[in-house]
């Protein structure tokens, strides 16, 4: 039972960053309607720069500030110099697969590049050490992942649905020709939303760079469970990329653990699995909405 | 719509050079003297190369013939029916491992050639029968994920596939009628095998099947009222193009005498689609033109870091995108045409039956980046 | 000085042209029709005016040229769209559509434009909380055009409001439109099928074929002619 408690916990743990990662790529689908196959090499080099400013003496917590705001520009950028020049046309999709798998393997080769394949240690946010709850001790990071995904979670709820902002990016997402013609500046809004993206990635990759050692291909698996994540909560809601990270990350760590043929080596296939059936059972996801099944 | 360009400044021009390889280049309709001896004279020297080159040479050009094979199969897929799949990469093993687990079984190393072949179909077709009712985006993720969970599979198996070990295998010992060394021998092997999927593309390309891909392509309700059946089409393209990259497992094979999960894993798949970008898609011979690019980039840059192949294959696919979104074959085509289309002995009125767009819809949009000065950001 | 003054302008989608060399005014507070078959171009009419579309020739607003300006700097120069098919945000609740529309206003005068258009329309005001996508016709019709009145645009430009109605419906959304137009002034160009009501609201008329102006006039002057009662009227 004991085991069974830290196994639902630690996978509530991966699967809320599972779950926020998956956000970054449901904010980028909203904007401009593509999966952004690099999303998870964005974390990891943000991972990188959180660690080496780090290195340079920089507190914790500044760091991956710092790194979430170069992460937030980067996004931006990426939008309106890869993203925008194919347009918005069904028929750009061909196109922008290969652009965004292009920047996956430009940011893995530069972070090779740069860092080298040697992994190096970052420390974990929440520090060394369990907390007692319950029965089950549960890793300081694991809470502290848990609760600040929450916070970033509410934060996004917050400026979606209490801000102008927000209204005018959600409006941006929606009908972007209406938007326009109401005089929203779209083009802002997508940038923006590839920033936030960006930003949120950055925090995603400083918190999980402990626990898979910070290398150049950390992100692969990850990103596999995030696109699991993202489709069974409905690629196009915030709210279903955070449900459906959770109920990932149980699935992959229960089966992990208890599931023999599946071991702790084959846990990705889980991932694929959920990927597959969801797509051919319910292709909308669990929240998102019915049109995406066009995709 | 074709009214010849005012002589303008050098800029623009270049400008209007861009845009021209932006567009599909339809194929060249060469007189079929030219046809012929272009397949002949590069036949030729396809034969005379190895018998005069250093194994290692032979080596490469068999790889490259072995991609080629993968490539054309992609650009079936991609170029002809619109979908991507980034995870031929699987195919690819399943291919390599039937051959060697075979090989090590002591069967003949040509008699795991149709074993693999008929299982990466059946497989691709499974694969494709539900994958493809999806659509390009979510395609592009199911496939993804075969090519993620392709090396982790493989180590999962290791009763059969050892591992992390890998599997040695010595084979494809050339015949002592031939009196050629292995290297020789294999790089043989490929070029048939190249031939032979050549020609089959080609005459699937520009027959009636191929006519009916571009059609599902470009317009799939449309090619539906035509009788088109769009998924069962989609679905052998699939398959088939699965099959290739399993024929080009066989031969890796033949080639390397080595399989280990982490040579099929996301790097390989990427390296396919480099392939089919760099080379163009759709265009059949810009196969092997993007195979070259994959075989001799990470060769060439081995010196400069470990990560310079992968970050050329990175500048190359957005760089291409961007600029030549049909690659070095569109590039060719549009550099050969002026010339070819002086030649005497064209086909003539039979040559206005060009199809109806040589490629995808790709590269930037047009009308997007007339755009780009106004909207501002 | 006419608000709004088309000289010669043609516009297309990519090699199709479909505008050729339209001339038109509209002056301040009036309501002007645009009539015209099926792919007359009356839909690119308004959507080269609002800067979907690129066109070429002279576009002034208010003295202002219009042509190669981005539609959300259009918007902000007084001149609001009212899309066909109406282009609501359909997974928005109709309060937040209507936020939207007064972007280019500041936030307290937003709440008092809000209350007004719930005055004129209350069945909005009913379905505030609820989602656009869910309203009927008629009321995803009211809620783009009280959307596009958000800003208290000068021009209002109308893509066949009726489209998709039910008789006693278009009849309440032209009959709503006659009052706006009295109450704020606010100049209409309206592009419609159902000639009979366009023409009861508007002063002034064209009619469009094949992407050329062949008739204008006053609406009683078109109203009054033999070949436009037959084919746009049908008596």
């Amino acid at each position: 039972m004991q085991l069974f408690a830290q196994q639902v916990l630690d996978g509530l743990a991966m699967g809320a960053l599972y779950g926020a990662l998956a956000l970054c790529v449901v904010l980028v689908y909203r904007a401009s309607g593509i999966v952004n196959f690099a999303q998870g090499e964005m974390a990891m080099f943000a991972a990188f720069i959180t660690w080496q400013a780090y290195q340079w003496g920089l507190p914790l917590v500044v760091a991956i500030a710092l790194s979430m705001v170069v992460s937030f520009i980067f996004g931006a950028v990426c939008e309106r110099v890869l993203i925008r020049p194919f347009g918005t046309s069904g028929a750009a999709h061909l196109s922008l697969i290969i652009v965004t798998l292009g920047l996956m393997l430009v940011l893995n080769s530069a972070a090779g590049w740069i860092w080298g394949y040697l992994t190096k240690e970052v420390p974990p946010m929440y520090g060394e050490g369990s907390v007692t709850l319950g029965s089950a001790a549960v890793a300081k990071q694991s809470v502290g992942i848990i609760i600040t995904v929450a916070v970033v979670a509410a934060l996004l709820f917050l400026l979606f649905q209490k801000t102008r902002l927000g209204l005018d990016m959600r409006a941006a997402a929606s009908n972007p020709e209406s938007a326009r013609l109401s005089g929203v500046p779209v083009g802002r809004m997508l940038m923006l939303g590839w920033g936030l993206a960006g930003g949120i990635g950055a925090l995603v990759g400083a918190l999980v760079a402990p626990q898979l050692f910070l290398q150049p291909n950390m992100m692969a698996a990850m990103l596999l469970y995030a696109f699991a994540a993202a489709t069974l909560g409905g690629i196009d809601s915030p709210v279903g990329a955070l449900v459906g990270g959770l109920i990932v990350g149980l699935l992959e760590n229960l089966a992990g653990t208890y599931v023999e043929f599946i071991g702790n080596d084959f846990k990705q296939a889980v991932a694929l699995i959920i990927i597959m059936l969801v797509l051919l059972v319910k292709p909308e996801g669990l929240f998102g909405t019915k049109k995406v099944a066009r995709v | 719509m074709t009214s010849p360009a005012p002589a303008t400044s050098a800029s623009s021009r270049l400008r209007g050079g861009l845009r021209g390889l932006r567009q599909a280049q339809p194929p060249l309709d060469a007189p079929v003297w030219l046809k012929w001896a272009t397949f002949l004279g590069v036949l030729a020297v396809a034969v005379l190369v190895p018998l005069n080159s250093a194994p290692y040479v032979n080596f490469d050009l068999s790889m490259v013939m072995i991609y080629a094979v993968v490539g054309m199969g992609l650009n079936l897929l991609i170029g002809f029916n619109g979908q991507i799949s980034l995870g031929h990469s699987a195919f690819f093993a399943i291919g390599a491992y039937i051959a060697a687990v075979g090989i090590q079984e002591g069967w003949h190393y040509l008699a795991v050639l149709p074993v693999a072949l008929v299982v990466t179909w059946v497989v691709g077709y499974l694969f494709g029968l539900p994958a493809l009712r999806l659509g390009g985006l979510a395609l592009a993720l199911v496939t993804l994920g075969l090519a993620i969970v392709t090396p982790a599979a493989i180590k999962r198996l290791d009763e059969y596939t050892h591992g992390q070990e890998g599997i040695n295998v010595y084979t494809a010992t050339p015949p002592d009628w031939s009196g050629l060394e292995r290297d020789q021998w294999v790089y043989f092997l490929c070029l048939v095998a190249l031939a032979l999927v050549w020609v089959i593309t080609r005459r699937i390309s520009t027959g009636r099947i191929g006519r009916s891909l571009i059609a599902v392509r470009d317009n799939e309700t449309v090619a539906r009222t035509l009788g088109v059946r769009s998924s069962r089409t989609k679905t052998a393209v699939f398959a088939l193009s699965a099959a290739y990259a399993g024929l080009g497992g066989v031969l890796y094979v033949y080639v390397v005498q080595f399989v280990g999960p982490d040579s099929f894993g996301l790097v390989m798949a990427i390296a396919f689609i480099s392939l089919v970008v760099v080379g163009g898609l759709g265009t059949l011979s810009g196969a092997i033109l993007g195979a070259f690019f994959i075989v001799y980039v990470p060769e060439w840059t081995a010196d400069i870091n470990q990560a310079a192949s992968g970050m050329a294959y990175g500048i190359a696919l957005i760089l291409f995108m961007f600029v030549m979104p049909f690659g070095l074959g569109g590039l060719v085509r549009a550099l050969l045409r002026p010339i070819v289309e002086r030649l005497p002995g064209r086909r003539g009125p039979l040559s206005m039956r060009t199809p109806p767009q040589a490629g995808p819809r790709v590269g930037p949009d047009e009308s997007a980046e007339r755009d780009r000065d106004q909207i501002g950001i | 000085m006419s608000l709004l003054e088309l000289q010669g302008l043609s516009a297309g989608y990519g090699p199709v042209q479909v505008l050729h060399g339209i001339d038109l005014r509209v002056d301040q507070g009036q309501v002007t029709v645009v009539l015209g078959a099926n792919g007359a171009g009356k839909t690119t009419l308004l959507r080269a005016l609002s800067g979907i579309i690129k066109g070429t020739g002279t576009v002034t607003f208010d003295g202002i040229s219009l042509l190669g300006r981005p539609s959300e700097k259009i918007a902000a120069l007084g001149i609001s769209h009212v899309p066909q098919g109406r282009g609501t945000f359909d997974d928005m609740s109709v309060e937040d559509n209507l936020r939207v529309g007064a972007y280019l206003r500041p936030q307290h005068q937003a709440k008092g434009a809000l209350d007004r258009w719930y005055d004129l329309f209350p069945r909005l005001a009913d379905r505030r909380n609820q989602q656009a996508g869910s309203l009927s016709g008629g009321e995803q019709q009211m809620l783009a055009i009280a959307r596009a009145l958000m800003p208290e645009p000068r021009l209002l430009l109308l893509d066949e409001p009726s489209l998709g109605l039910a008789p006693n419906t278009t009849r309440m959304v032209f009959d709503s439109l006659g009052r706006i137009n009295e109450e704020t002034g606010t100049a209409m160009l309206v592009v419609e099928q159902n000639a009979h009501l366009a023409l009861e609201i508007g002063s002034a008329a064209v009619l469009l074929e094949a992407g050329r102006v062949v008739s204008s006039g006053t609406s009683d002057e078109l109203r009054g002619r033999e070949d436009i009662r037959r084919a746009y009227l049908g008596y």
